[in-house]
């Protein structure tokens, strides 16, 4: 037997090398979420492709099918293919996720940067109205929303519009306030720079770096309010195939034919966690 | 006052919102001679930083300046009241302490030069890109190819505060603004950039006003010197007149707390006092 190494307690210097070694793999992109994300991207592109069946094409004699090499993931109460309609839903709650998103960073970004950059009133104004907004129950105000304007994709784009933007605006105020006090600002006054031409190219690309992250994560609650409304039956309507009206319409058999909600609520989950990764790597990279 | 002055302040004063708190600069009057490099020198919080700024109207809200800034466009021309928007990115420029901060991070340094003289000078194509090139040169940056390239953060501070000063002089200013600009460097840096700044004066008929809190750089670079405290101008003379015969028991306190070979009058490369 040769001789064993002594074991030394690791020096400062390792450990801190093990740190920032550890750091830096915990700054890499999470491939796993961006895999996720891809997929569903892939698929709903792909639907008619990938899908089996009709996603409307009710059969009623084989309603409520479990499982079996004809639908993969059975049949729903009218007999329609569970796997083509979860397929189907992604063109659905995907496409309309990135809207809602898109929509609240606009109106947040535009808000936001009025605030931050003109101050004084218009900041006070913006932002007492963003407080009320976030404390009112954002559904109460979404159902009142549907309720004036009637069920349906157009209500819930509007209602992400009047509510999402708050933390939009918020995030890019305190940014703006803060590269605002930056020298090369100064400078770029001192230059002569105009004013609209520094808020656009000096301040905002410096500016909106928690925005991105936030953005990603964003879309994920999107969807599962999305999936939520219409859950309630406030949101896409029958017989379009969305992931939480499915989640609503597997309800009544969940005892014996439980892969209706649990398809669909799965579904919704693993592209929840996917848009997650993707938003929580983003973040790190942008702070390391 | 025989010299030919470029600027003058007249009563310059700022105050806080609150009328009853006591001014920040209290009714300061300083000439600046054309080609001349007047030091302001005083301790955190005299209000030497704040005096500078209002020379542009930098001044930072809620804080308000009063006092009339003039200005001499041409020599032997009357002294008129600053017009600050022409006056900015065309006859006066300043640079800053923290060179990280006084360039844009997400832009490359080409991109920071470029913009005044796009927007102020009309450049475009080959003039401007030779115009930035030759900038850098000026301010001795050996390969200013690859420096164009770069993003700040890529450089090391001295190359930074370089970059700063050929952004300032890229509109050939006549007045030169510096906030501490050698204060966040180390030792050998500073020496370099001091060095670079008196060239530029020389070469360039360059005023500057030179903000430090160390009396150590001002007596390096400045021609008069001009010492505040408590926001109200203690003297002015000339650098050797305020160094080795200060006037007030303040200015007397501040030059003690200066190396002694300083203080002796012989000016030495800082360099060298550290091995």
């Amino acid at each position: 037997m040769t001789t064993t190494p002594i074991p030394t307690a690791p020096s400062t210097t390792t450990i801190a090398l093990r740190r920032t070694r550890r750091s830096r793999r915990g700054a890499r992109v999470s491939w796993f979420g961006v895999g996720i994300v891809a997929l569903f991207v892939l698929v709903a592109i792909l639907a008619p492709l990938l899908a089996p069946a009709d996603p409307l094409a009710q059969n009623l004699t084989e309603r409520l099918a479990p499982p079996s090499a004809a639908h993969l993931l059975g049949t729903d109460a009218l007999g329609r293919d569970v796997l083509s309609r979860l397929i189907f839903a992604s063109r659905i709650d995907l496409p309309l996720g990135i809207a809602a998103a898109v929509i609240s960073a606009s109106v947040g970004i535009v808000l936001g940067a009025a605030g931050g950059f003109i101050g004084r009133w218009v900041d006070t104004l913006l932002m007492r109205v963003g407080d009320l907004v976030m404390a009112f129950p954002t559904y109460v105000l979404v159902i009142a929303l549907i309720a004036i304007m009637g069920a349906g994709v157009p209500a819930i784009l509007v209602s992400f519009a009047l509510l999402g933007w708050v933390p939009y605006a918020r995030l890019l105020r305190a940014e703006i306030r803060r590269v605002t006090k930056e020298e090369y600002i100064s400078a770029a006054n001192l230059a002569g720079i105009v004013r609209w031409r520094i808020l656009v190219i000096h301040v905002l690309p410096n500016a909106v770096r928690p925005i991105i992250s936030y953005f990603v994560i964003d879309i994920m609650m999107a969807i599962l309010t999305l999936a939520s409304l219409s859950y309630l039956g406030l949101g896409v309507q029958p017989p379009l195939a969305e992931w939480g009206s499915m989640v609503a319409e597997g309800q009544p058999y969940i005892q014996t034919h439980w892969w209706l909600t649990g398809a669909p609520g799965l579904t919704i989950a693993l592209l929840g966690l996917g848009f997650l990764l993707v938003g929580e790597s983003i973040e790190r990279r942008l702070r390391a | 006052m025989s010299a030919d002055v470029l600027l003058r302040l007249d009563g310059i004063s700022i105050r806080l919102p609150d009328p009853h708190e006591p001014a920040l600069v209290d009714g300061v009057t300083l000439d600046v001679a054309r080609g001349e490099c007047l030091g302001l020198v005083g301790e955190s919080g005299s209000g030497k930083s704040l005096l500078l700024r209002s020379i542009i109207g930098l001044v930072p809200p809620p804080l308000s300046a009063a006092g009339e800034v003039l200005w001499s466009d041409v020599p032997g021309a009357p002294l008129l009241a600053m017009d600050r928007r022409a006056a900015r990115g065309r006859d006066v420029s300043m640079i800053f302490q923290e060179p990280m901060r006084s360039l844009n991070p997400s832009k490359r340094v080409s991109w920071t030069l470029a913009e005044p003289l796009r927007m102020r000078r009309g450049l475009h194509g080959v003039a401007l890109r030779e115009r930035i090139i030759s900038l850098l040169e000026d301010v001795g940056i050996d390969d200013p190819h690859r420096i164009a390239r770069s993003y700040p953060h890529e450089l090391s501070g001295g190359l930074q505060q370089r970059v700063m000063i050929a952004a300032a002089l890229s509109t050939d200013p006549d007045l030169l603004l510096c906030d501490e600009p050698t204060t966040a460097l180390d030792v050998t840096t500073q020496a370099r950039i001091i060095d670079l700044l008196k060239e530029l004066q020389r070469s360039r008929g360059l005023s500057l006003v030179f903000v430090s809190h160390d009396l150590a750089v001002i007596s390096e670079i400045a021609d008069r010197v001009a010492v505040l405290n408590g926001g109200t101008l203690l003297e002015v003379g000339t650098a050797r007149e305020v160094i080795l015969d200060p006037r007030h028991s303040y200015t007397r306190m501040l030059v003690s707390s200066i190396p002694e070979q300083l203080s002796a009058g012989t000016t030495t490369d800082p360099t060298e006092a550290h091995p």
